[in-house]
């Protein structure tokens, strides 16, 4: 069974309500606004590529085309959670630190799942794997991002007290310790939140399409358990290994704050 | 014994400077001299080029937190970040918050309670707890009285004296020169230059 089909024009609508609001934020923040926009085309135009993407990788079964499309996944979303930081410092090792902190989170996470708990044979079938991974992806990207920009704000604002620790011969592991746990903090709230929040407030996205799908309800929240028990764990792998490899960045090696490395993204 | 060769960055230079244990060194110069930069190297707080070397060991040897244990810099707004201001210390001696004119309850006070020349007063206190070789410090008499400034020079030169501290304080006010320098240092256009015994 299949849900009740969409009409170009309730995604239109749907679109024009997206246009609407970003005329509403656009006073308050160009960039903002312009983000509602250009974020609406890019989606529309990559779920249709995926689309077509997934259906070629299904007539055609093999783990390299696989592994090409998670990569390619894997350094979209490396790209993605430096794009939108207040706080830069436009080198590989910024790239790297965050791309390194998502496979950590993801890829580990999506490997179990396909080996251990989904179990098909064969275990790589694009069919789970790509949503699998695209799933962990996406939430590990946002809590990632919330994360190093929460820990680099920080810093930028605590300079003083950061510098004040440091002079009194705290290491930069130390001094840094409060902001680390708030950044820490901040990347969990999503999927604390998503977790608290679940049958009672919402009814996560994927379970909902199995629904809408017609697939057996136990079925698809034992699927949905496991899905969010994934991300919870994915994400926090990936929280402490970016929180940790941010921090560094922020240090040199004589344990003095270096916030001369970074740039701050000025909105006009 | 603190030994400065051939500093350099680019706002501040330095040929030669030493100062000894026991010492009270006052360093002056205009409003933006770099005075402030100047104690954050000595810290190596921010890199710089040259040699500083305490009792005949480079800054290289010490790891950066080693270092700035024995060299600590005291900003002139300091921060608390515990809830209460004795869990700053560890050993903390009331002795030492009499003597500076305040009220020894104080160590169990919400540090965000504090005036400004409270806080300025522990911050010496603090770093006084941790006890350091050389104490550098940020105009800590900025925030205070004449009475308070009289007890804070006195403790300062009481610590010099009794800790064989050495004490490297920057200061605006050239009669605090007087009474306190045993060596004066000047920034002129970006030189520290050594003008010797002030006294």
């Amino acid at each position: 069974m299949n849900g009740p089909e969409l009409s170009l024009f309730d995604l239109g609508l749907a679109a024009l309500m997206v246009v609407a609001v970003a005329g509403f934020v656009r006073p308050l923040s160009k960039r903002s606004a312009n983000g509602l926009l250009v974020g609406m085309a890019r989606m529309s135009l990559q779920l249709a590529l995926i689309g077509l993407v997934l259906k070629a990788l299904f007539e055609n079964v093999t783990p390299y085309w696989v592994l090409l499309v998670s990569l390619v996944m894997l350094l979209a979303a490396g790209r993605e959670v430096m794009a939108r930081q207040h706080y830069r410092r436009h080198t590989i090792a910024e790239w790297r630190n965050g791309l390194f902190a998502m496979a950590a989170g993801s890829f580990s996470l999506t490997l179990l799942a396909l080996l251990v708990m989904i179990d098909h044979d064969p275990w790589y079938h694009p069919r789970f794997a790509i949503p699998f991974l695209g799933m962990m992806l996406g939430n590990t990207m946002t809590a990632i991002a919330l994360t190093i920009s929460r820990i680099l704000e920080g810093a930028h604002q605590q300079r003083a007290m950061l510098e004040e620790r440091l002079a009194l011969g705290e290491s930069w592991q130390e001094a840094s310790h409060t902001i680390r746990r708030d950044g820490i903090r901040q990347g969990l709230i999503p999927v604390i939140n998503m977790m608290a929040a679940s049958g009672i407030v919402s009814l996560p996205g994927m379970m909902t399409g199995q629904l809408l799908a017609g697939a057996d309800p136990v079925n698809a929240v034992s699927y949905q358990i496991l899905i969010i028990l994934l991300i919870a764990a994915g994400t926090s792998i990936g929280i402490l290994t970016a929180s940790r490899l941010t921090l560094k960045q922020l240090f040199d090696d004589r344990h003095r704050l270096r916030l001369d490395r970074f740039t701050e993204e000025k909105e006009r | 014994m603190l030994e400065l060769q051939s500093i350099q960055t680019d706002i501040i230079k330095a040929d030669h400077l030493t100062a000894n244990a026991g010492e009270r060194v006052l360093l002056s110069g205009p409003s933006g001299s770099g005075k402030s930069y100047f104690l954050r190297i000595l810290a190596d707080l921010i890199p710089w080029q040259g040699s500083i070397q305490l009792d005949q060991q480079p800054v290289n040897g010490f790891s950066g937190p080693e270092w700035r244990r024995q060299v600590m810099l005291v900003p002139p707004e300091s921060h608390w970040w515990l809830p209460s201001v004795g869990d700053h210390f560890s050993h903390p001696r009331q002795a030492a918050v009499e003597q500076l004119g305040l009220d020894p309850a104080i160590l169990g006070r919400d540090p965000q309670y504090l005036s400004s020349g409270e806080k300025q007063r522990l911050a010496v206190l603090r770093a006084f707890d941790r006890r350091p070789k050389v104490l550098l410090l940020d105009e800590p008499c900025a925030n205070l009285d004449p009475d308070r400034t009289s007890l804070m020079e006195d403790m300062l030169t009481g610590w010099c004296k009794e800790e064989a501290g050495l004490l490297i304080m920057t200061s605006h006010d050239p009669a605090q020169r007087q009474r306190m320098a045993d060596r004066h240092w000047q920034i002129q256009d970006g030189h520290v230059i050594d003008q010797g015994d002030s006294q």
